[in-house]
Parts: structure tokens; sequence; C-alpha cells
């Protein structure tokens, strides 16, 4: 017989089956009544002889079932009326399981993308990267040490080089600013990746130095979104700064650099760097911005990759830089290092990776809550059906099954809380993505949904199925029938339920209100502290000069006419130029030196220098302590402004307006030179500005003074524009009401206020603090929602016990003590643990995150102090209901 | 679930092969059956109620046996289980090696007594 005939004809067995032994029953009763038995008795012995009918009749019918997966969907089935009994909590379960599995999915699809996630190349765990290192600062190297390293080394295969630009790119009759990668002849081969289409280029033609051509490659996204994925841009011509490049080869598909997250649109041969500055800077030793890459032998291992290069670093410091003047002064303090590559070089991953394990130690936390929370739910469930488990095991229920039917309603919560988390914290993530700023960190990131982050998602679920099932399920699988029966009548105590829920919930609770506590008093007290630049009513824009083709006469000019228009708009308080933006973790250093009127030298051989225009301090709100700001005059010495602390450096205990700083010259020692050519006049000295970025301290500066419209060596006009206004409108619109009318058509003015920039800025601090918001907020409701609901419960099921206790004369308040006594315990255990807790969380996330982080002892208390009143609001509900209980009414109600 | 504890005792199969001879004799319904394997056995064989109605479906969906509406002695309704071409083959075979299976016994146990 098939198995599908069996299922329709089964029904009709199933029939004969009962009919067949009731006429059993019927004629066995009837056989004892001949005997003389009367009718009640034979009945009864006939049963007796016979055995339970239903297990016999389900034991037989179970010859037509696949009986393991049949009394599984009966499960199944019987799990998800029980949830549909009750669709206001079973709601409330799955999304507070929703909201944690997707605020884990959110958090670990980031996770995922920038941390762990390698490049898309066979291997990447093979991959090595050599970089030059100090401190959080990683440079690359320079081409000389590239060389030298790439004979000397033995553990890679091969090393190759890349570094990264930004340069007009001319397609027909269309210029724009494009991002440019550079690669070594023998990338491909390192990398073992095969063209989308056409070819690479190879060593020798890197080597030839585009003597036959500049080959170049596309990348995919380029290809689809320029030439539409078709094969006729094999062979096109495109103009790099003015240098013809032919197109060869598209990349695959998902390779995006080796800059992570940079999407550059081309890929050049190195040697394209000769061709654009000559083969004399191109090899400088100076220039350390190579990354380098090597994949390790067979057998070789990155503790090799290091010891070797641990034996040949002065070797190849020494040969690199055979002068010394670079690798052995300016960037003495600089290590060669190599570590593992399988990321590339990637910004986001050295900026993110940390706050985002403290986001994922504070998810599993939440994760721990949300489990709980479940537990409790499936708990009061299981308590409440007390008598259905007492019924089931008389009838011959295994204890497994028991555990299985808590288990499989477990599961029912939590797998549309997975399947919702997973959806919501796919958007999460975006979001997520979005608010990682778009200025120095990036806004593009391909977030793909893959096995992994599903995998690990699942993994989570299921271990929250399990840890919230289990207990209920062994509560469930411990009911003893028959004291079961005798408790029925009787009123259950909640006692031996969920009160170390309570404990855990209010501990978890308080550990994240005060991370979140802790991440959020640091990001207002990098926001409001005094950090060298006002930003409210201040905008700063981008002339985007480099998009012209202007010669440095023609870019003074224009952006003097510029300035002087946006000056002259009423509402304008003050504006100046400056040679980067702030705010963007841009940094320079150059080597500077002071003579004291001690005669002592003062060597600065990296303070951060930046030209300025004289209205920039008052335009970006950076009080000037000492002297004035003023403008160059014709013949003189150029002037120039120290920060606070670069002054006290070079000139420790007098004034240092007036004096004058050198530059260093190179290959000389500081003071063995004294150009005045080559030094500025101090006229003023101004407060410290964490410049670079708000959360780095505030760098020495030397702002060299520019006239804005005169031209002098070295200036060239950035046509960034900070401007004070009245207001950020009145500001914004001077400066694109001047670029109108000054600027040349075509070209684009971007504005931005001063305070975006810093929000940008601190992207990763409010990404934390809204996400540890998020979690505190979802803690303190699960918390909230624990308590009220098995408070609520035990007055419900105690309150015959108090109505009587209140007949017999307890008072009101003798009845909320004895209420609230085992609920205070709980609580207070809750906040002892609490409080320590998260005093190890607190030192965990400093750790993590090396910035001074705000906070203290006051923080946790205060947490506590706001998880334990919503404890007492969530507890009070309930309270007053069972101060408020009417003995007759509780008497007469069952 | 516990199939053949009601068979504890008897050899894997004779369950089916007693009520398969039984059937072979005349259709019967399932209290008859119980009655006539005890009846023929002199009381020696108690078949349990436990074993023979799963015993009957597990013939019943192999095909050996049907089963029909019928009556009972009594005039009630009830399910007659009657013996199939297949049944009575499959009888012939175990019956073929059961009584292999008993002469091999026979011989074992006559050989230990000398």
């Amino acid at each position: 017989m098939s198995w599908f005939s069996t299922i329709f004809t089964r029904r009709r067995h199933y029939r004969d089956l009962s009919v067949t032994i009731a006429e059993h029953l019927e004629e066995r009763t009837e056989e004892l009544m001949d005997e003389g038995m009367p009718r009640d008795e034979a009945e009864h012995t006939a049963r007796r002889e016979f055995g339970n009918v239903a297990l016999l009749e389900e034991r037989s019918r179970a010859e037509w079932q696949w009986p393991r997966l049949e009394s599984l969907w009966a499960d199944v089935r019987l799990a998800a009326r029980q949830l549909l009994r009750s669709p206001g909590i079973s709601f409330i379960t799955v999304l507070t399981l929703a909201l944690g599995i997707g605020a884990n999915t959110a958090v670990f699809t980031l996770t995922w993308n920038i941390v762990l996630a390698g490049l898309p190349v066979p291997h990447p765990e093979q991959l090595v990267q050599y970089t030059m290192t100090k401190g959080n600062s990683v440079i690359g190297l320079s081409w000389p040490e590239y060389t030298i390293l790439r004979q000397r080394q033995n553990t890679s295969s091969d090393l190759l080089a890349w570094n990264s630009d930004e340069e007009p790119v001319r397609q027909g009759s269309y210029t724009h600013s494009e991002k440019i990668q550079l690669l070594t002849g023998n990338a491909f081969r390192v990398l073992g990746i095969q063209p989308a289409m056409g070819r690479f280029f190879d060593e020798a033609e890197d080597e030839a130095q585009g003597a036959k051509g500049v080959p170049a490659i596309l990348s995919y996204e380029a290809w689809q979104s320029r030439f539409h994925g078709e094969a006729s841009a094999l062979g096109q011509s495109l103009n790099v700064k003015g240098h013809p490049v032919t197109i060869v080869g598209v990349m695959p598909r998902g390779f995006e650099g080796l800059t992570a997250n940079l999407h550059p649109m081309l890929y050049l041969p190195m040697s394209f760097e000769v061709l654009e500055e000559g083969e004399k800077d191109a090899t400088n030793a100076g220039q350390l911005d190579r990354y380098v890459m090597g994949r390790l032998l067979p057998g070789k291992t990155l503790r090799d990759a290091r010891a070797e290069l641990q034996a040949i670093t002065p070797t190849v410091r020494k040969e690199a830089d055979p002068t010394g003047i670079f690798l052995g002064q300016f960037f003495k303090d600089f290590r060669l290092v190599v570590e593992p590559g399988r990321s590339g070089v990637s910004w986001v991953k050295m900026v993110y990776e940390r706050p985002l394990l403290v986001l994922e130690l504070l998810m599993v936390l939440v994760l721990a809550l949300c489990c709980v929370n479940t537990t409790l739910v499936m708990l009061a469930r299981v308590s409440g059906r007390q008598s259905e488990y007492v019924v089931r095991v008389a009838l011959g229920a295994g204890k497994m099954r028991l555990v299985r039917q808590v288990l499989i309603e477990t599961t029912l919560l939590v797998v549309p809380g997975l399947l919702g988390g997973v959806f919501a914290g796919w958007l999460g993530a975006h979001a997520l993505v979005a608010m990682l700023g778009d200025r120095g960190t990036p806004s593009q990131m391909d977030l793909r949904p893959n096995a992994v982050i599903l995998a690990v998602n699942t993994a989570a679920a299921i271990l929250v199925a399990l840890g919230a099932g289990l207990w209920p399920a062994l509560h469930a699988a411990g009911t003893n029938p028959a004291k079961g029966m005798k408790a029925q009548s009787r009123s259950l105590s909640s006692k031996h339920l969920g009160g170390w829920a309570i404990s855990l919930q209010i501990a978890v609770s308080i550990t994240l209100v005060a991370a979140a506590a802790l991440l959020g008093g640091t990001l207002v007290h990098l926001m409001t502290e005094n950090n060298g630049l006002r930003v409210q009513n201040a905008v700063i824009a981008d002339l985007n000069l480099n998009d012209l083709k202007l010669k440095s006469n023609q870019r003074v000019a224009l952006t003097s006419r510029v300035l002087q228009r946006v000056q002259s708009t009423p509402g304008v308080e003050a504006a100046g130029y400056i040679s980067a933006y702030p705010m963007t973790g841009y940094f320079s250093a150059t080597r500077m030196f002071s003579v004291d009127r001690n005669q002592i030298i003062h060597s600065k051989p990296s303070l951060f220098l930046l030209q300025a225009t004289a209205g920039y301090f008052d335009a970006a709100g950076t009080r000037i302590l000492t002297g004035k700001v003023s403008a160059n005059e014709a013949g003189a010495i150029n002037n120039c402004v120290l920060s606070e602390s670069l002054a006290h450096a070079l000139f420790p205990d007098q004034s240092a307006v007036g004096e004058l700083v050198y530059h260093s010259k190179m290959g000389l020692p500081d003071g063995a030179d004294m150009d005045p050519q080559r030094a500025c006049r101090v006229t003023a000295v101004v407060e410290d500005a964490k410049f670079v970025s708000l959360r780095s301290p505030a760098p020495e500066m030397l702002y060299d003074i520019e006239n804005a419209g005169v031209e002098r060596k070295f200036y060239d006009p950035s046509g960034i524009l900070v401007v004070r206004g009245k207001n950020t409108t009145v500001a914004a619109d001077a400066v694109k009401e001047a670029a109108r009318e000054m600027m040349p058509q075509g070209t684009t003015t971007s504005v931005q206020t001063l305070g975006q920039l810093m929000d940008q800025d601190l992207s990763r601090e409010r990404m934390l603090v809204s996400l540890s918001g998020i979690f505190a907020v979802l803690a303190l409701l699960l918390t909230a929602l624990g308590l009220y609901g098995l408070l609520m419960r035990s007055v419900t099921l105690r309150t015959r016990e108090l109505g009587i206790r209140m007949a017999l004369g307890a008072g009101r308040g003798s009845i909320l003590a004895s209420l609230s006594r085992r609920v205070l315990i709980e609580v207070a255990i809750g906040v002892a643990g609490g409080l320590a807790l998260a005093w190890m969380t607190e030192g965990v996330v400093r750790r993590l995150l090396t910035e001074p982080q705000s906070g203290s002892a006051v923080g946790i208390a205060v947490s506590g102090g706001v998880v334990l009143l919503i404890a007492v609001l969530a507890a009070a509900v309930p309270a007053i209901r069972a101060a408020r209980i009417d003995p007759m009414e509780a008497l007469r109600a069952e | 679930m516990e199939k053949n504890s009601a068979n504890r005792g008897l050899f894997p199969g004779a369950l089916e092969m007693m009520i398969l001879q039984s059937l072979r004799y005349k259709p019967m319904h399932g209290y008859a059956l119980v009655k006539h394997i005890q009846q023929v056995s002199d009381d020696l064989l108690q078949v349990e109620e436990g074993s023979l109605y799963p015993a009957l479906q597990r013939m019943l969906k192999q095909g050996w046996v049907e089963s029909k509406e019928g009556v009972s002695a009594k005039g009630r309704p009830t399910r007659i289980y009657r013996l199939t071409q297949a049944g009575r083959r499959h009888l012939e075979e175990e019956i073929t090696s059961f009584e292999k299976m008993f002469a091999g016994i026979a011989r074992v146990m006559a050989t230990a007594k000398v």
C-alpha cells in the first residue's frame, strides 16, 4: 500500500478499530454477566482486564502513522493553540525577541562586514600586510622600503604594493574627480583574482612605465554604471590627470580595492606615479604612502613573518634611506610591522573595531535579558497549566513528551522572533551604516546578507529558545500527578517561580543603563567641552578648486574675490580660509624648531602646520590668548600663529609673540641653519583646538598666515572657507551667493555647518550612544514587564489567601509587606549584582575604548536608582491591586 | 512505545502466525480471535489485547488480512477480519520456517538430554 493511500484509508481503519474494541468490551461484559456479575461490575471488570483503551487505540493507530512526526505535529498544533489563547502576551514576547535578535543582527552585520569579513580573494587569511605604525597612526612604506623588503623577505611568495589617490578622470567630455588605486604588476598574481572581463596588466607592463600606453582596469561598479556592463568598454580610452589610459579589463564583481570601502573607479599600474610625478618624487625615500601586502608561503605563519621582519628591519631601514633623514629622523618612531592582511587597509575597521566589540558585549547582555523574559513568560504558562500536565501525566504521558511540548512552545515564540528580528536587523544595519558619517568615514558600504550572519543569529535564537524553555520544561516535567491533583483546589504560591529572574533582569538592566550612561556622558562631554572650535553659527565651505584647471595666481585671485564678497555680506561676522578640514582626522607632520632667549634650541619633529588667512580664527571661534593675528607685510618675514601648547613647547618660559620659528632643513641638525627666509614670526598665541578629531588630544599647531590675494611660494589656496554669521543660514547663504557670482560656471561649492562636521566626527560615539540607549530602554521595558507580570500573577493566584487573611483581620499594610518582602529581597540581590556587573562592564568598555570616557561610580549609582525606580513603578500596580482586595469578593471567587 | 512487551515469551512473529492460522480456520472479529486462541490452546496461551490490536493493524497494513463490516454473534456491528491471498502465502512461509526452527530446537534439546 503506498503511503498516500495509507493516509486516505487510515481514517476508516481508526473507525473500524474503535468499533471492534467497543464490541470486544461489550462481549466480555455480557460474558461476565452470564457468569452472574451485575452489569456495573462486569463493565468495570471488562475494562480493567482490557487495559487503557485510549493508549491501546493510540498504539494501534500508530501502526498507520509516522509516530514521531505526527506526535510532533500534534505538539506544534497544541502549542500554537496555547499561544493564541493569550495573543497579547505571545505578541509582546515575540516582539521583545524580535527586538533582541534584530539588534543582534544589526550589530553583527556590521561586525561581520567591518571586522570579520576578508577581502574577496581566495584564502584572504594567508595575506599579511606591512605598514609603518606609531601608536594609532598607520602609514605606508616608501618605494625603496618596499623594493628592499620585497627582495629580502622569504616568508611570502611575493609582495605587492598599492596606494590610492583621487584624480580628475575624463571620459569623453565629462571630467570628474575619481578614486584611483595604483597596483604593482604582480598584485593580481599575489591576490589570485581573475578579471570579470578582458585581462589584467602584468609586471612587464608596470615596469614599462607607460612606454606602450598605460593599461587600466575598470572596477565592476564603474563598468556597470559608466559602460552599462558592455564589452565595448574594453579598449576605450580615458584621461587621468592629463595622461591617456586604455581600459584592458574589468575587476571581478565584489572586489572594491585593497583599501576597505574606498571603491576606486580605476586601477592603474604603480608606475603611473612616475608618469605623474617623475621618477625622483615617485621613488622618494620620504614618501611613505605604499601599502604592502604579501601572501604567506605554505607552512609559513604570521609569527614567522614577524620574526623575519624583526631580523631584517635594520637592513631595510638603512638601505631604503641611506641618508637616514626620513627613517632615521622624521619617521624615527614609526615601526615597520607586519599584521594580518585579510581585510586590507581598513580605516573603518580601525575606528569601529573596538566600538563594535563593546556593542557585541552589550548585545550578549540584551540577548540574556530576552532569554530571561521569555523564560518568565513560559514559566507563567507552565505553572498556569499545572492541571493539564497533571491529567496528561495521569494518562501516561512521558516526561520527555512534556519537556518537548514546552520546548516546542518556546520555539514557536522564538521562530517568528528570529524571522522578524533578522529582517528588522537588516534594516537596522543600513541605518547604522548611514550613521557612520560620510567625511573621513565611508558612507558606501555593501552589506550583504550571508550565511554566516544568518547562522550566527539562528544559533543565538536557538540558544535563547533552549535557555528560555529548558527551565520551564523541567518544571513541567517535574509534575507529580498525586500532588498536583491535591494542589489544584488550593491557591498556588508563586514563591518558587521566577524570583531569580527578577534579580537577573535588574542586574542586567543596571549594567546596560550604566553602559549607556557612560557612553552618553562621553558624547555629551565631547560635544560640550571647550575644544577650541565654536561650532555654533559657523559653516565650512569647499569651493572645490581642484575641479578647475587654474594656475596658482588665478586660484589666489579667485579665492580672494570670494572672501571679499562673503565678508561684505550683511550678517557675516568673520570669514577665513584654512588649508584643511577640521575634525576629519586629517593630520600632517612638519619638523620645525625655535631658539629661546637662553639660546636653547627646541625641536618639534611633528607639529601640525596649516595655512590660514587672518579671519579664520574669529570664524572658527578659536580664541586669541596673546598678541594679535595680523596680515603679512610686504617684504617682511611671514607671520604665524602658535597654539598654546606649541608656544609653551617652543618657548618654555617666555612669551612667544615676536619670536621666530624655523623650518628644519633636510639632512641638517636643527639650529645649524637659521635662515630667516625659512622662518615665520609669531604674532599671536591661540587656544589649543581639537582640530584633528574631537576624540584625539589637541595637536600642537602652527598656523602660517597667508594674505588672501597675495601669491607666495608654497601657498596654494585650499578653497576651504570657514564663515561665521548671525546664524548658519546667513553664513551659508553668503557663501552660496558669493560662489554663484564669482565662481566659474559648472563648479560646485559644498557647504556644511561646523556642527555637522562635529556630528560626523562623533558618528562613532553617536552610534554607540544610540545603540546602547536602545539596549537600555529595551532592558528597562523588559524588566518592568517581567516584574509587573510576575507580581500580578502572584496577586491573582493568592487572591483567595489574601482575602482570608484580610477577613481574619490582617491590615492592608501587613498584606503589602508580606507580598513585597520576597520581591524586595530579589530586587536587592539584583541591584547588588547589577552594581558589580556594571562596574566590571565599565572596566571592559574603558579598556576597549582607549579614549578618555566620562562617567564614574556616580553614573553607575544613578543607573541603579533609575532601574530601582522603574522596578517600583512596575510593582506599584499589583501592590495597589492587592491592597484593594475585597475579602468578600475574594472568598466568593474561585 | 513498547510494541513488543506483550509478546514477551513468544518468538517474533508467533502472534501473527497464530492469528493468521486462526483466521484461516474462519474470519473472526477481535474478541472472537482472543477466545479462539485461548480455547484451542486449552487456556495455555492468553493473547493480550495490548498486542492483538496493534498486530492486527500491522497485518492490515501488510495486506495479509482485510477487514469487513459484519455483525457479532450477539448481532451488534463489528469488524470481521479475513485472511487474504497474500496472508495465506505468508502463513505458509512462516509455518515452514517455524517447523524448521522447531525441529532444530527439538534436536538440540534431545542431544542435551543424553
